[in-house]
């Protein structure tokens, strides 16, 4: 097991390194560069850079050389010092910005995760059992309407009715005045409160999907030879329902764990832009514009290292979930 | 052993009249349509028909299995041999998942599957599958439980069976599964064992042995079994009656000697001659009985293996159900071939 999961993470670096050479590639692709960028915003406010002051520009930002040049010059930087490169727009080094966000991120994505998980498998299951039941058809027809609607717009929705029955939209995360407070108790309560909305509005396209994928799966499940099997034993349904078939249901949910994790990534971008929420997604979205391409791409990197640990992880679970995996790390 | 089952005795299972009817998209269909048959304490009935003709469905109803959508009636009635004199169960009055059942099921009637690779779950070793049963029906105990199957691994001739006990199902072959199997169900001593097609998915020579298997260890134990097959030469091997099934009736019932020395119903008669055996000609090609089994929706009143019959009569076959008619004191056939020299029961 300890074999698989080294080779596992061995197998992972030359990955890593081929999507951070991709996204480096990708993210400048598009004409003009953050020089360019800038002396538009330049000359819209009236000052007017010229083709020397840009080039000086680029030579001081190291965005001179082709393209390969400036990927291995990040690259090594990387390696050697742990220093992602400068974001332009932000002023600071890149993993500044990363330390700013991060955090949240990670708060928002896993209690999104956490989220639907909790709220879908149960659903799921009680939909298999309950089959072309009244309460199969709402949840079913609840969760058809939450893969149907735009999450920015059931943002908004929310945030309305949340305006008008508790005066307050909750936009953001925290209320103003924790904003820049120090941890405590009331500013994790603040935090819990502004959560909500993010997490239904980012978490139900996923958990309606998911409430799919494990309604099908438990149907599947439950008309194994095995469920008969048991109930010839004189085992109680209730027993057999979680001791087969939702154990055996479980699999395909977790090894799609790790493209979760990345889909609830790249998912909440609007979402955050919508609710004003400080995560990734906004800043990724301003430095792709920007062509704050340092700062993109670590972001990119970073995503990429958590889809991939993602994966990982879920491997790890469904060996640990489904014994013929198992049987097979202990053949190796 | 083709002796009459003695009068005296009570069977330990006695099925009235049972009808198991599937409402389907097209109609009802009846797919047990009014089987009695009685099994003898220490006795294996023999179930033989085609796929599709209400074999399964009947076994599995007689500990409730099938699904609710299969609306059952009709008697199944169940004399414990440790409730002397007593009434005994009737099965069908029972709640289909209640308590009652569920300590009859594992404990007095269990059962064996045709398929022991999807009958088993993946997901859990063979020890904890065969200790579930166990642990319901005969101690709490993990230890003990543990022991008992353990003991019963071995007896099925699972060797290494500490080993085998922690492997999962996909650890082991076809045969071994099905032995595991018939171990798991006899962990309880079971008065019945139910084996619905206990050898179709496994070889020749695996066959042969867990047939050997299942009928050292009825000796052992004394239980009855009901055998459930399409294979006539199991039968034969097997068992003292035979019920011969065909779209939901029993068209045919006799002990094994008799039935095999003397079948009477065109079905019965059709099967033996598809069957092959030994000094039987090499140039003579075997026969099949032609067409196939309609579906049993909305059947009129008649004879339902009429289009395939050979020997059929037009305008009685087809006019009106077909009562059933004594060949001797414990055979009986469902033919109108038979039925005008008795005088019998008129339709």
């Amino acid at each position: 097991m300890l074999q698989y999961i080294l080779k596992r993470i061995l197998l992972a670096i030359p990955v890593v390194i081929l999507i951070s050479f991709i996204v480096f590639y990708i993210i400048q692709l598009p004409p003009g560069d953050y020089v360019s960028t800038y002396a538009a915003q330049m000359a819209a406010a009236g000052d007017n850079m010229t083709a020397e002051e840009m080039d000086e520009m680029r030579e001081n930002l190291g965005l001179s050389g082709p393209v390969y040049e400036q990927y291995a010059v990040w690259i090594k930087k990387i390696v050697l010092h742990g220093d992602f490169g400068f974001s332009f727009s932000y002023n600071k080094p890149v993993l500044d910005v990363v330390k700013q966000y991060m955090g949240l991120t990670l708060v928002v994505s896993f209690v999104t995760l956490f989220f639907h998980y909790i709220v879908a498998i149960p659903i799921g299951i009680y939909t298999a059992v309950k089959q072309y039941s009244a309460g199969d058809y709402f949840f079913s027809g609840i969760s058809f309407i939450g893969m149907a609607t735009p999450n920015f717009l059931l943002a908004i929705i929310l945030m309305f009715f949340s305006y008008k029955w508790f005066g307050d939209p909750l936009l953001g995360l925290f209320s103003p005045e924790y904003v820049n407070a120090p941890w405590s108790m009331d500013k994790v309560v603040d935090l819990a409160k502004h959560l909500i909305i993010p997490v239904i509005v980012i978490g139900i396209a996923h958990t309606a999907d998911l409430i799919r994928v494990m309604r099908g799966q438990m149907l599947d499940e439950l008309n194994k030879p095995n469920i008969v099997t048991a109930r010839a034993k004189g085992v109680s349904n209730l027993k057999i329902l979680f001791k087969y078939p939702t154990r055996a249901a479980l699999n395909p949910i977790v090894s799609t764990l790790g493209w979760s994790l990345s889909s609830i990534f790249t998912g909440s971008t609007i979402t955050a832009i919508v609710l004003n929420l400080p995560i990734q997604g906004p800043v990724m979205y301003n430095a792709l514009l920007g062509q704050d391409m340092y700062l993109a791409g670590s972001w990119l990197l970073f995503m990429a290292l958590l889809t991939v640990l993602g994966t990982l992880i879920s491997d790890i679970l469904l060996a640990w979930l489904d014994p013929k995996i198992r049987t097979e790390f202990r053949g190796n | 052993m083709t002796t009459q089952p003695l009068a005296t005795e009570q069977p330990l299972l006695s099925v009235r009249n049972l009808k198991i009817r599937i409402q389907m998209d097209n109609g009802v269909m009846n797919a047990v349509d009014g089987v009695d048959f009685e099994i003898q304490k220490g006795k294996t009935l023999g179930l033989v028909g085609e796929s599709g003709c209400g074999k399964s469905l009947t076994s599995r109803s007689l500990i409730s299995l099938n699904p609710k959508e299969c609306e059952t009636s009709g008697s199944i009635h169940y004399r414990p041999s440790d409730s002397e004199g007593e009434k005994g169960i009737d099965i069908l009055s029972l709640e289909p998942n209640g308590k009652a059942i569920r300590s009859i099921r594992g404990r007095r009637i269990s059962m064996i599957f045709q398929e022991p690779m999807t009958a088993f779950s993946p997901m859990y070793t063979i020890g904890n599958q065969i200790m579930e049963a166990i642990r319901i029906h005969r101690t709490k105990d993990k230890k003990e439980a543990k022991q008992i199957a353990l003991q019963m691994l071995s007896k099925v001739g699972i060797s290494d069976e500490e080993k085998r006990f922690d492997q999962y199902p996909h650890e082991f072959s076809g045969g071994m599964r099905q032995r595991a199997m018939i171990s798991m169900a006899l962990s309880c001593n079971p008065e019945l064992l139910i084996a619905d097609e206990p050898t179709t998915a496994l070889d020749v020579t695996i066959q042969a042995q867990v047939l050997e298997l299942m009928r050292s260890l009825q000796q052992e134990f004394g239980m009855s079994i009901l055998l459930v097959t399409h294979d006539l030469g199991i039968i034969a091997q097997m068992c003292d009656e035979v019920a011969v099934m065909y779209l939901g009736k029993i068209v045919e019932q006799a002990p094994v000697k008799e039935l095999f020395r003397n079948p009477k119903h065109p079905y019965t008669k059709g099967l033996m001659r598809s069957m092959p055996r030994l000094g039987g000609g090499k140039e003579k090609r075997l026969e099949s009985i032609e067409g196939s089994v309609p579906m049993a929706i909305d059947m009129p009143p008649m004879c339902s293996f009429y289009e395939r019959c050979k020997d059929r009569i037009e305008g009685v076959c087809n006019a009106s159900a077909v009562p059933i008619t004594s060949i001797s004191e414990d055979h009986t056939v469902r033919c109108f071939l038979y039925s005008e020299p008795e005088g019998g029961e008129s339709p």
